[in-house]
């Protein structure tokens, strides 16, 4: 095995459940990789990676959670922008229907008043022609 | 970032009651004991009819406030109702739709006691919600 297919042996048991490993074996993984890219700078070995910040281990972490969290503003940010969008008919007719219903021309009281149901009933056009 | 989004004004994140102006406070206070019960779209409506309200007139004022005491006092059951009823409404033809205002400020004019004749008079009566 040479010093490349060392090295990229390395990084993929560093990426490879490094939260399992103890704290001792993650030291010594990194101690490893920071000697073999020292040497690959030294001896600017052709296809050697380019070399990464020593906290690449810690960043590396870093990375999951902070992407999920992005993603998860974005998407918020999205549904807030689709909120203020102009919806589906029906969509809009469920959001606005609250607040119609206390602006319109009928009081809250009469949808719900039995007795106008039954004005309605025997005093409407509709019944009339029944 | 995040701050500046929840600062904006036209983003409808779940305003809390505290995060209302005291205008708004005001406009609103039928509501505030429910407020924080109200979904996060239902809130931005109900904010939406506070801008509105300076260019309302003294009796429209009143009657919006008359009715959102009343929306206020409905339960849960009952509000569902009534949403369901508008919509019916909201889906008339505009004459029958006129017609039932009509009819609204007919059967608003009756007295108590004749209300309660009516009813009386018909207690087996299919109501018009439930005619095929």
């Amino acid at each position: 095995m040479n010093e490349e297919d060392f090295a990229r042996s390395v990084v993929r048991h560093l990426d490879a459940g490094t939260d399992a490993l103890p704290p001792a074996v993650l030291h010594r993984l990194r101690t490893a990789r920071d000697a073999a890219l020292e040497r690959a700078r030294e001896n600017e070995l052709p296809g050697t990676a380019k070399p990464r910040p020593r906290a690449f281990v810690s960043s590396h972490r870093l990375l999951a959670p902070l992407a999920v969290a992005l993603i998860a503003f974005a998407a918020l940010l999205f549904w807030q922008q689709d909120m203020q969008q102009p919806v589906p008919a029906r969509h809009a007719d469920f959001l606005d229907v609250d607040t119609e219903v206390v602006t319109g021309d009928l009081p809250v009281v009469a949808y719900l008043d039995p007795g106008f149901e039954i004005w309605l009933y025997h005093h409407s056009s509709a019944s009339a022609e029944d | 970032m995040l701050g500046a989004a929840l600062l904006h004004p036209g983003y409808a994140l779940a305003q809390r009651w505290s995060q209302l102006s005291a205008e708004q406070q005001h406009i609103l206070a039928p509501l505030k004991d429910d407020w924080p019960n109200i979904d996060a779209s239902r809130r931005n409506k109900w904010v939406e009819i506070t801008k509105r309200y300076r260019s309302m007139t003294t009796a429209e004022q009143e009657q919006l406030q008359a009715r959102m005491r009343q929306w206020a006092a409905l339960s849960p059951e009952e509000r569902a109702q009534v949403r369901e009823r508008y919509r019916k409404l909201k889906e008339m033809p505009p004459d029958r739709r006129e017609e039932i205002l009509r009819k609204w400020q007919e059967y608003d004019s009756l007295t108590d006691a004749e209300k309660d004749t009516l009813r009386q008079a018909h207690p087996s009566a299919k109501p018009a919600s439930q005619k095929p």
